[in-house]
């Protein structure tokens, strides 16, 4: 790839990255499709169904942020948040994944050669 | 359409996770073989951003919304194998982290995102392949309808990959114990929803695989060399 196309392409994906980050959480107001469909068929707005089982270690629950009053600053950093984790853990997955794989190489090569 | 907590019961949550469980193994073992080590930067940054437009929601009737799947956009860039560990990695984060999508339930969205948009790409898959190339000489006629039918099997695909896991989806709460309603009245609403949040899916993944055509044509696997599943 031309430098200046790979330029390019990075700034088009690190540009989507940052406006979706800073504008997810205005247009967040209404229900998706899923919960929409149970408010629908059950006529609850607020529908939770009861469960025995429930998890709380969200670090940031409901993407909840230093209860910050300005929804673009959250919403910028919740999403900012997200994406470098997401981006360290599967780049750590995959970097260890590929790791063992050329370690496995490695001691095959070292075998055949003696 | 990430499934919360207690929505679904132990006689569904079970069978699905273990499914995820060996597709997830199988799809780890491809992806230790056919990955280079070159890519790792670009899956992770694909990664990150699905991650992010995932949260973006669109509004698509009467304050309801929607957002990307982006399954069909991870799969088309890489293999549906490699797709499916990246957005099991979203999926885990949003649940662990944010509370997005019940911790038990995790196993149902990643069989409903990773597994359940399969009928997606191969949609995708076929119409690239199969349609006729032009018979034009002319290289730049050839290029641009290529890229007419790259967009159009994108288009197509993206659209049936939402629907095929909202149908999933509608499924599975229909039949669950912990939901009163059954699959005649889940599945109709599920589709009739998703059918509209499609044309939403359809359309990013037709803007950002166009981008890439334009500027890293080398990121799509070109006709001929679509990758099938890894």
């Amino acid at each position: 790839m031309k430098r200046e196309n790979k330029v390019v392409l990075f700034t088009f994906i690190f540009t989507l990255i940052l406006l979706a980050a800073f504008l997810w959480m205005p247009m967040i107001a209404g229900p998706d499709g899923l919960e929409q469909v149970q408010s629908d068929i059950t006529g609850d707005d607020e529908y939770e169904p009861e469960s025995d089982f429930s998890y709380n270690g969200a670090l940031f629950p409901d993407y909840g942020f230093l209860n910050t009053e300005n929804t673009y600053i959250h919403s910028w950093l919740i999403g900012l948040i997200g994406s470098i984790i997401t981006f360290g853990l599967i780049f750590g997955l995959l970097k260890l994944t590929l790791i063992k794989r050329n370690s496995k190489e490695e001691n095959t090569q070292a075998v055949i050669e003696g | 359409m990430h499934i919360g907590t207690g929505l679904l019961d132990l006689s569904i949550l079970i069978p699905l996770w273990i499914i995820v469980l060996l597709y997830g193994t199988i799809s780890l073992i491809k992806l230790k073989k056919t990955v280079k080590n070159e890519q790792i930067a670009i899956i992770s940054v694909i990664t990150a951003m699905v991650f992010t437009l995932q949260m973006l929601n669109f509004p698509i009737l009467a304050g309801t919304s929607g957002h990307l799947l982006g399954f069909l956009l991870m799969a088309i860039f890489f293999s549906p194998s490699t797709a499916f560990i990246m957005i099991s990695v979203i999926l885990l984060i949003q649940a662990l982290m944010f509370g997005d999508g019940g911790l038990l339930a995790l196993g149902a969205n990643i069989f409903n995102m990773g597994i359940a948009t399969l009928p997606g790409y191969f949609t995708y898959w076929i119409i690239r392949e199969k349609t006729a190339k032009s018979k034009s000489d002319n290289q730049d006629i050839e290029k641009s309808n290529e890229t007419k039918w790259l967009l159009i099997s994108v288009f197509v695909g993206a659209y049936v990959s939402i629907i095929t896991a909202s149908l999933c989806c509608g499924i599975e709460i229909g039949i669950s114990d912990n939901f009163d309603y059954g699959i005649r009245l889940t599945i109709p609403a599920m589709l009739g929803y998703h059918a509209l949040i499609g044309i939403g899916e359809g359309l990013i993944t037709m803007v950002i695989v166009g981008f890439f055509a334009k500027y890293a044509p080398e990121y799509i696997p070109p006709k001929g060399k679509l990758p099938i599943w890894s």
